[in-house]
């Protein structure tokens, strides 16, 4: 993936249009499809996608995580066939454009906790390729935040 | 048989304490979002627009809050409502917790 050949806007009829190759687009459906592997709250990778709802409670936690986690691999997994449904569309809805970003930065949290990545975003672990990865990906999930930041009301 | 109405039985299973919740006097509960290094400044301020419908300028100054000070208190409220957002903001990969104030 290289960020110059990316073109997401905004059009008329409050749609997004999304230019990026068909290559781009099969390398983010093998991403996708791996993110499925961790849709798992107990592997150490996932777990900014399962975050601690009170930490200094565990009793509470665990009642909180009861009813959420279930729920939150289903709105993930529901995410996650969207985006391969997507996937070679070249206009998308709102609702899909804010998936995309969903599941896009889902990878990130994946991939960055992996990359032990610290608060001045530099990767702790070595990895340049996974560092490569986890830039265009954070470039695109940019590029979807500033198009759909757009088509909120409030904005 | 006359109508005589019959008491109806209540089984009591658990002993009945009148909390302060129940007297709608327990402490509010906050929604605070932490500081992380991989979520996008611009991808938090998108959110708090997104969930709580705030104007461009608070949410803009609630994610600076969060990047400088490490934390900020997007909402207070009863324990339900809270625990709905941390929800919601947890769906977008925030790193949200509850606390109570004592």
């Amino acid at each position: 993936m290289s960020e110059e050949i990316f073109h997401i806007s905004l059009n008329k009829r409050n749609e997004i249009e999304l230019e990026i190759p068909s290559e781009d687009r099969q390398s983010l459906g093998t991403l996708i499809e791996q993110l499925t592997e961790f849709l798992d709250p107990e592997l150490n990778e996932s777990k900014r996608l399962f975050p601690t709802a009170y930490p200094n409670d565990p009793e509470r936690d665990a009642g909180y995580q009861a009813l959420a986690q279930s729920e939150m691999i289903d709105q993930k997994t529901e995410s996650i066939r969207l985006f391969q449904k997507t996937l070679m569309n070249t206009i998308l809805t709102i609702e899909e454009a804010e998936t995309w970003m969903r599941v896009l930065n889902d990878i990130r949290l994946v991939i960055g906790t992996r990359l032990d990545i610290s608060q001045e975003s530099k990767s702790n672990k070595k990895d340049f390729e996974l560092e490569f990865l986890y830039e265009n990906l954070s470039y695109l999930t940019s590029a979807f935040v500033e198009v759909l930041d757009r088509s909120l009301p409030n904005s | 048989m006359g109508h005589v109405t019959s008491p109806v039985e209540i089984e009591i299973t658990e002993p009945l304490t009148i909390e302060n919740t129940e007297l709608g006097i327990e402490e509010p509960w906050a929604v605070i979002v932490w500081d992380d290094p991989i979520n996008l400044m611009h991808y938090v301020t998108y959110v708090f627009k997104k969930i709580f419908g705030f104007p461009d300028a608070k949410a803009n100054k609630l994610m600076l809050d969060v990047h400088e000070k490490g934390r900020a208190s997007v909402f207070i409220g009863d324990k339900l409502e809270a625990e709905k957002y941390v929800y919601k903001l947890h769906g977008f990969g925030l790193w949200a917790t509850l606390e109570q104030n004592k």
